[in-house]
């Protein structure tokens, strides 16, 4: 895994990180240009806390 | 200037629905978000059987919202005789708190007894949920570049999760 200093992140470096990801649909996410580390960190919220968090979203654009 | 309306509750709409004892599912958006992808979504989209016996729950679980047509906010839903009602393939439903849409069949899966659902808990009430492989499939039916983009993340999850 490469590391980087944050300082020096941009988008190409980011999309550069994202190669880590080595499974197929992963990698075809990456290309399209989905964060893969928000992805990552959202399915380690249980369907409750995703729905919650939606709630808030929805809240936070007055909609 | 029309008044302005209050936010989207979802769980609000959801626990209503539950406790009339509504037969439906989740589709659309908030099934993909519950199934963890990161694309947000506004309203609350579902399927469900369009027998009078559920159309009276719906009623009853929208009873006080002020519910009406998206494309006719002038008519009310409670206004419309249940034979017309029963004729609908889908109601889009403008409430007090929130849009609400209600499909009679999922486009390319089928109507309500042949879609697949999986029970999941998302917050006060367990809802069904339509699974990521049905929901793979409508959202790859889809040409919007949104859907396409769930479509992928939501494969990309599939994956992760046959990998355990």
């Amino acid at each position: 895994v490469e590391r980087i200093d944050p300082a020096e992140l941009d988008f190409e470096s980011f999309a550069r990180l994202q190669t880590q990801f080595r499974e197929p649909a992963w990698r075809a996410a990456a290309a399209h240009g989905v964060d893969l580390f928000l992805l990552e960190q959202n399915l380690e919220l249980t369907p409750a806390e995703r729905m919650q968090q939606h709630e808030e979203l929805l809240r936070l654009m007055g909609r | 200037m029309p008044p302005r309306k209050p936010p989207q509750r979802n769980l609000a709409l959801l626990e209503r629905l539950t406790d009339a004892g509504v037969e439906f599912c989740i589709i659309g958006g908030l099934a993909a978000v519950l199934h963890g992808a990161t694309r947000a979504t506004i309203d609350l989209d579902i399927a469900a059987p369009f027998t009078e016996e559920n159309l009276k729950r719906l009623l009853s679980a929208l009873a006080g919202l002020d519910a009406r047509h998206v494309a006719r906010p002038d008519l009310r839903l409670v206004d419309e005789p249940l034979d017309r009602l029963l004729t609908f393939r889908l109601l889009l439903i403008l409430t007090d708190i929130g849009r609400l849409d209600v499909l009679r069949e999922v486009t390319p899966l089928g109507e309500y007894p042949v879609l697949h659902t999986v029970e999941i808990d998302v917050g006060p009430r367990p809802c069904k949920v339509l699974d990521i492989d049905d929901l793979i499939a409508v959202k790859r039916s889809l040409t919007r570049p949104q859907d396409v983009e769930v479509a992928i993340q939501l494969e990309a999850i599939r994956e992760r999760l046959r990998r355990g």
